[in-house]
């Protein structure tokens, strides 16, 4: 008995931290994917909250980092209009140069306050 | 010899929490949980299934961490499950850096780096854990009835 007076303290520790660590509403997503439907040759397009959709334009989000294409994040940055969850403004996402220069489009700058992960393409 | 035995239940107590801990995390963050795989190129084809395999291994690993009988085959599969995942940690780090890293709990706020120390030290941990407990069942194999 008295080799299982770790494990229990363990298995307490355990469920009382994850109880305590984490109170959002588990019935909710605690982040969403939006997807870039904008000009990503235009910084002012990737800076533009609204030019962010939930719906996937079906282009893969890999490679180069020169477009913007996907960025995750945290549900307090949303907020549901009409129906239609969007980016809050307040996100105030900045537009950087792509990895190969200006020309070749932007990215969200990262990391950046709300955003979680982000992903771009060539 | 009691101490070794003492040190190695600590050990596998330690690795226990942590395992329980990261993997009631992610059941309980389950849906950001798998919206984070689903991101990750490495994982994506998977998201779904691994959302919930991951938790459930680690779960039982920390159970067999939990029976004396088990400690050691429990310290042996928690190091090929950290050893696992500081290699997908390293892949990350070479291809996509600019994810998050949904690891469970608190877990998620160390960086890349950070936590590749922190899983190597658990590696270590888990290694002198196995050791003691096996120079505790040759000491015991040893000695005379």
């Amino acid at each position: 008995m008295k080799r299982y007076i770790f494990g229990l303290m363990a298995i307490v520790v355990a469920v009382t931290s994850v109880a305590f660590t984490n109170p959002a509403n588990k019935n909710k997503p605690l982040s969403y994917t939006f997807y870039f439907t904008g000009n990503p040759l235009t910084p002012g397009d990737v800076e533009d909250e609204s030019q962010w959709s939930l719906t996937s334009p079906g282009s893969d989000c890999a490679g180069t980092e020169n477009k913007a294409c996907r960025i995750v994040v945290d549900d307090d940055q949303t907020e549901m209009v009409n129906s239609v969850r969007v980016l809050k403004s307040s996100l105030n996402i900045s537009a950087i140069a792509g990895t190969s220069g200006s020309g070749s489009g932007y990215v969200p700058d990262y990391p950046h306050t709300g955003i979680s992960a982000k992903a771009n393409r060539p | 010899m009691k101490k070794k035995v003492f040190l190695a239940d600590s050990i596998s107590a330690t690795v226990s929490l942590l395992l329980l801990y990261t993997a009631l995390s992610k059941l309980r963050d389950y849906e950001n949980f798998k919206a984070v795989l689903s991101v990750s190129p490495l994982l994506k084809s998977f998201a779904a299934l691994i959302a919930w395999l991951l938790p459930a291994v680690e779960i039982l690993v920390s159970l067999l961490l939990f029976v004396p009988s088990t400690r050691k085959a429990g310290l042996q599969l928690a190091v090929g499950l950290i050893a696992g995942f500081t290699i997908y940690l390293a892949g990350m780090i070479l291809f996509t850096p600019d994810l998050p890293c949904n690891c469970g709990g608190v877990l998620k706020n160390l960086t890349w780096h950070q936590h590749i120390l922190f899983n190597l030290l658990f590696i270590l941990l888990s290694l002198l854990g196995i050791i003691l407990y096996k120079k505790h069942h040759e000491t015991m194999k040893q000695t005379p009835p």
